[in-house]
């Protein structure tokens, strides 16, 4: 036998000892001493190593052997412990879009916040391999899943496909009933966790020509085959069809819109928060704002609001969810081209960088900037294909979660 | 200074004896990090000099080294880094195995980090090695994972 003396367990009173009693599972049967490679038990390898490696690495080592790639791929517990060590500014991506196209843009994170002297943010590309001649309109993030909306600008059906950048795997949703036979007059679809059922949903706001007032809602619960109906959208937007950038935002187990609460003839924004689980929707409070418009988002895994005021970007977090008073304006960031331009934070680091983003007013481009909230700098990454108009540029962690009926 | 001598175990050394017989000792602040030497010295008490069976006397002084940093607040990233730059992967699992046995939880996530860290760049080979891991696959079946996700083993960027 093989005596390595680490892992041979003497019994001792260490009971949350991570198994190491177990080490005879990868003996490499060689007459070793004890000053060689000892193997490491399975168990330790899975949860703590494995874990903390990046979705890329990990789709390699699959074929190392049979256990190794049941874990990576159809282990659920295993799955959730990588998502929640995913957490980190490494394992982060920053995905957009170009105006009109169909094709995603993919960086590391940390890329975008390199200050290394003229470093160039390269992008990789994601083709999307599911025939819909349409483009990606909209997109939003949860749990490392993208949810693209597809469609074509201005109008007409619109189309969502799931995607795990990380895993290139990529998924359509069964089509809607009731949009089968009425005239659509616009779709806005969310995406977010339930965690209280461990299941994702999508859910589609849609209105119709037929009755323009009323705002239907479906929800599609990942891994059935339809669509269900729940209450009709309790608040109206400022328009029939819900504005390009007012998408739902996923925040710990809620949907969050900007909505009008329309009262005598005057109208007031308010935020409109849906219960994943219970499928309910409650109005949320937001701080006392001044007058000029503002958007919704989320940072910091905390529901936010972006106004801009004169030429500044103010953030606004809600530290508390449901709670008005933990609503603390957390940044005023000068943002030189002013509200046109529509300002909003893609990211806020651990260390309060912020990553925002608005559209250049002379050529509609898009313009990511970092900001030092520290300090005041503020940094221009360099990107390349920076003659594209790229568009909804969002940020996603890599995870292993499986998609159903993907491909 | 921070420590007032209002309890006797501020300023108490602990025994420990390796496995290959050597006796170290350490701070009973640092102690109470590493949750199995605790457990000893709860069930033994703290007068006895503690065994730990599957700790050698090359592993012990590097892991006191971290806790007695540890206990003064002075862990930094660059603490970290330097604590691990001259190991080798051999030498860090060594590490890594024997935190994780003193259930020395913050020695432990930190070298979990620091060898996912070094294997990111490493070959399924080397891996495979480095874990003892036998390979159940046949080589037609290998090819085949290899050949599904052949992006994944490509180092750069552009998809096709």
């Amino acid at each position: 036998m093989h005596v390595l003396s680490l892992c041979a367990v003497e019994v001792t009173n260490t009971s949350s000892v991570h198994h190491l009693g177990r080490m005879a599972l990868h003996s490499n049967g060689t007459t070793g001493t004890i000053l060689s490679s000892p193997s490491l038990p399975l168990e330790l390898v899975e949860e703590e190593i494995l874990s903390r490696l990046p979705v890329k690495k990990l789709l390699q080592l699959r074929c190392i052997c049979k256990s190794w790639k049941s874990l990576i791929s159809d282990d659920p517990k295993f799955t959730k412990k990588h998502l929640r060590m995913s957490n980190i500014l490494k394992h982060k991506h920053l995905i957009m879009n170009v105006l009109g196209d169909r094709i995603l843009w993919d960086s590391p994170l940390s890329s975008v916040f390199s200050n290394v002297y003229n470093h160039t943010v390269t992008l990789t590309q994601l083709n999307i391999p599911i025939s819909i001649s349409n483009h990606i309109l909209k997109i939003s993030s949860c749990d490392g899943i993208l949810c693209l909306t597809l469609g074509v600008v201005g109008g007409g059906r619109r189309y969502v496909v799931l995607c795990n950048p990380s895993l290139r795997k990529y998924t359509t949703l069964p089509p809607l009933e009731n949009h089968q036979k009425r005239e659509v007059l616009s779709c806005l679809f969310s995406f977010g966790y339930d965690h209280v059922n461990d299941v994702y949903k999508v859910i589609a706001i849609s209105c119709f020509k037929d009755k323009h007032k009323v705002k239907e809602v479906d929800v599609y619960t990942l891994g059935t085959n339809n669509w269900r109906s729940i209450q009709d959208f309790p608040y109206s937007s400022p328009s029939p069809s819900p504005s390009m950038y007012h998408s739902g935002v996923f925040v710990g187990g809620t949907v969050n819109w900007l909505a009008y609460e329309v009262s005598n003839s005057s109208h007031r924004r308010v935020i409109v928060s849906l219960d994943l689980m219970t499928e309910s929707y409650q109005k949320l409070l937001q701080p006392d704002l001044e007058k000029d418009p503002w958007i919704l988002g989320m940072c910091q895994n905390c529901l936010c609001i972006f106004q801009c005021r004169d030429m500044f970007l103010d953030v606004w977090i809600m530290k508390e969810y449901g709670n008005k008073e933990s609503w603390t304006k957390l940044y005023n960031i000068p943002s030189a081209e002013g509200q046109n331009s529509y300002p909003r934070t893609v990211y806020i680091s651990d260390n309060n960088q912020v990553l925002f983003c608005y559209h250049d007013l002379r050529n509609s481009k898009l313009k990511l900037v970092v900001y030092n909230s520290k300090n005041g700098n503020v940094m221009i990454p360099k990107i390349q294909h920076n003659d594209r108009l790229f568009m909804n540029p969002r940020v996603y962690v890599e995870s292993l979660i499986s998609l159903p009926c993907s491909y | 200074m921070a420590q007032e001598a209002s309890s006797s175990t501020s300023s108490k050394t602990i025994s420990l004896k390796t496995g290959d017989g050597e006796i170290f000792e350490i701070e009973a602040s640092a102690a109470k990090q590493m949750k199995t030497v605790q457990r000893l010295i709860d069930d033994l008490g703290d007068d006895i000099t503690i065994p730990l069976h599957n700790v050698f006397s090359k592993e012990l002084p590097k892991i006191i080294e971290y806790y007695k940093k540890d206990i003064t607040g002075e862990i930094t990233k660059d603490f970290e880094a330097e604590f691990v730059k001259d190991l080798n992967d051999d030498e860090v699992k060594v590490l890594f195995l024997a935190a994780n046995y003193l259930d020395a939880n913050k020695l432990f996530e930190f070298l979990s980090q620091n060898i996912a860290d070094r294997l990111e760049s490493k070959s399924v080979e080397y891996v495979r090695k480095y874990f003892g891991v036998e390979n159940d696959f046949t080589p037609e079946e290998e090819s085949k994972l290899r050949e599904e996700r052949a992006w994944s083993f490509r180092g750069i960027k552009e998809d096709e």
